[in-house]
């Protein structure tokens, strides 16, 4: 999935919800922008369970802040309207009422995997184009790899 | 000699014989041949330098450097991730090494259906033997096929299915898994070890980091590309630049060559332009099989083995049917594709050494169109609009099926495949749970990895673009030598295809 394919949607703000933990250097995301991806992050890659590291462990939503900085503009287009809709309207379009950044671990797993089988294709798209970025920057960090088993590049940089 | 971008603290303007714009397997063919004869010729590529020291085969790092949109192309639905290399030899440098040449029953159906009659064996054999001398085009070895592509051969072979093991254009392989990141030992013989260099021997100069953003044709004799010098990684036009040229060939990829003529105002003339997509998508499948099995797909050669028992070509069809290929994509993309999220995708991935990973490839009938719209920053940006067609679904799902019985077959636990909906196959006799399997967008993880057939060749201009010498038409100084000018889709693995007809082509161009 692309972020490019979210370009439909429109760009909002999201309002600040929780600033305590929030890096103070952020390069893309706003601070409620971030609040939100951190939660969801750790939604899709959560700590524990069949290993022990997980997004936040990696600090994978910082991570991504940095990322999404340099990537082309037209890549990202469109993620910022897609984070307005997923802190606003999923969880009530979704049975649970409230911000999405404020929901229980578990309604907000069970938010997200409605909405990656939802009827609704940009609904789908939306929330598996933020679920590729995320693992594809988690299983790249030299830490997790021990978790799974790999044993990493034979060039060492 | 290469100049990157970072060299130029002004305006770049110059002139040459002949301008290529892109040095991948098209460009570079055509400015070693033309750069042999003495034609003096300069390279324009919109990626970067990267060579053997900079290849880290850290997955984060290199897509972005190496891959078109950081590997982040995909279809206006968000479906396929349409993989192109974008650097100093192009797709050469980040592609399996998997050489199979066009065949005569593909050709003949060129011949018949798009009454291209030059297209022959006998025309393409000398420039074949050329690129494999090249390239060192050589069988893969038993020893170098992996435990997670011999699966295939095992799965196939109990059930009576024919199989076949690539030919490569690899040479002192270590095996070390990371062919899509670039080699990091120059096993790999891409064109920027080989016709590169060789060019610039003959005195090519390369740009690199240098996006063209439209042409401007003058006459027949001459013709300005314009474009920007890039900032690397950002791509974020930082100078401009101008060159002269009395012959253009385009060279940057079934996306972008026509992208480049619809910017220069070309798309009135060419009512092709952009028609005619062919993506070969093709969809992962995944199997487990079992804690006292260790596959470690990631190392060896990614890419090996596959099925040829249903593969379909005929002159009548063209290229068809379907195959599994085995291949390791790399173990981060391989965790974006996979489906499911949080303690389940966690699960799976905790289970990587016991996995295997292929590809069902399916060939393609042109089912999509390019788009564009102006933006601002590069002046157009590419739509890639594609839609299966319902009798290609239908073999994706024979081609599903044959999957996951040669992986039950070869000991697998359980298949599945990378899209949301996927069905979990506890055995064989759980297949007819893929006759409900839907396709569908923002679920479905496809890739591909040949793009083709944006700028047609054909007799005419109101259905191609380019005639049987690769000149569009209308244009005697304008030609297109890529993935693009393919009618069909000429290959399961398209860089052999490309550097054979590129090699044609530009003797053809010496020959006028």
């Amino acid at each position: 999935m692309t972020l490019g394919s979210l370009g439909a949607l429109p760009l909002l703000g999201i309002s600040c919800s929780a600033p305590g933990n929030v890096p103070a250097d952020l390069k893309f995301l706003s601070t409620g922008e971030y609040t939100l991806f951190q939660a969801i992050v750790d939604a899709f890659i959560p700590s524990g369970g069949a290993f022990a590291l997980g997004a936040k462990d990696v600090k994978l939503a910082q991570l991504m802040d940095q990322e999404l900085a340099k990537l082309e503009p037209a890549l990202v287009q469109g993620l910022k309207g897609g984070l307005f809709f997923l802190e606003y309207l999923a969880g009530p379009l979704n049975g649970c009422w409230g911000r999405m950044s404020r929901l229980s671990d578990e309604d907000r797993v069970a938010v997200l995997a409605a909405l990656s089988h939802s009827r609704f294709a940009l609904l789908r798209e939306l929330v598996v184009s933020l679920k590729v970025l995320s693992t594809l920057t988690f299983y790249d960090r030299p830490e997790v790899w021990p978790q799974i088993a790999y044993d990493g590049p034979w060039v060492k940089s | 000699m290469i100049v990157e971008g970072h060299e130029h603290t002004k305006e770049l303007t110059r002139s040459a014989h002949t301008v290529v714009i892109g040095s991948g397997s098209g460009g570079s063919v055509v400015a070693h041949t033309l750069a042999q004869a003495g034609v003096e010729t300069v390279v324009l590529e919109e990626g970067g330098h990267f060579d053997r020291g900079g290849f880290t085969q850290r997955e984060g790092e290199m897509l972005k450097k190496l891959f078109r949109n950081g590997a982040q192309q995909y279809t206006t639905d968000g479906m396929i991730n349409v993989l192109q290399g974008s650097c100093f030899g192009g797709s050469t440098v980040i592609n399996m090494a998997d050489c199979e040449p066009m065949t005569e029953s593909l050709l003949a159906h060129w011949r018949e259906e798009f009454l291209l009659t030059s297209m022959t064996m006998d025309a393409m054999a000398p420039s074949l033997e050329r690129v494999r001398a090249m390239l060192q085009v050589q069988q893969i070895r038993p020893d170098q096929v992996n435990l997670n592509n011999s699966l295939v051969l095992q799965g196939a072979k109990k059930l009576g299915h024919s199989t076949a093991v690539f030919e490569h254009n690899r040479k002192g392989c270590i095996g070390s898994g990371y062919c899509l990141l670039g080699c990091a030992y120059d096993a790999k013989k891409g064109a920027h070890l080989n016709y590169l260099p060789r060019a610039i021997d003959a005195g090519v100069t390369v740009y690199t980091d240098a996006r063209v953003e439209r042409i401007e044709v003058e006459s027949a004799e001459k013709v300005f590309v314009h474009g920007s010098i890039l900032e690397r990684g950002v791509r974020i036009a930082r100078l401009p630049f101008k060159v002269e040229a009395q012959r253009v060939v385009m060279a940057a990829g079934a996306a972008h060559s026509p992208a480049i003529l619809w910017a220069s105002g070309l798309g009135g003339k060419l009512p092709a332009l952009g028609k005619n997509l062919s993506l070969q998508p093709q969809l992962g499948v995944i199997a487990d099989y079992g804690d006292d099995t260790a596959v470690t797909m990631w190392r060896g050669i990614p890419q090996s083995a596959y099925t040829t028992a249903f593969d379909d070509i005929s002159p009548e069809k063209g290229l068809s049917g379907y195959r599994l290929e085995g291949l390791n994509s790399g173990v981060a993309l391989f965790a974006a594709n996979l489906p499911g999220l949080g303690h389940p995708h966690k699960a799976q991935m905790s289970r990587l050494k016991h996995l295997s990973f292929g590809l069902v490839l399916v060939p393609d009938r042109p089912s999509g169109k390019l788009d564009w719209k102006q933006d601002s920053e590069r002046g157009f940006a590419t739509e890639i609009h594609y839609t299966p067609q319902t009798e290609w679904i239908e073999r994706l799902r024979k081609g599903m099926k044959l999957a996951a019985e040669i992986h039950f077959a070869a000991g697998a636990k359980e298949v599945y495949f990378t899209a949301e909906n996927t069905p979990l196959l506890k055995s064989a006799d759980d297949l007819s749970k893929l006759d409900d399997f839907k396709l569908l967008t923002g679920s479905a993880h496809l890739i591909s990895a040949h793009i083709q057939g944006t700028c047609r060749m054909g007799l005419d201009p109101k259905s191609s673009v380019v005639d049987q010498d690769h000149r569009v038409h209308g244009f005697e100084n304008l030609y297109v030598v890529d993935a693009s000018v393919h009618p069909t889709t000429a290959s399961p693995h398209t860089m052999i295809p490309v550097m054979t007809l590129a090699d044609r082509a530009a003797r053809r161009m010496l020959d006028r």
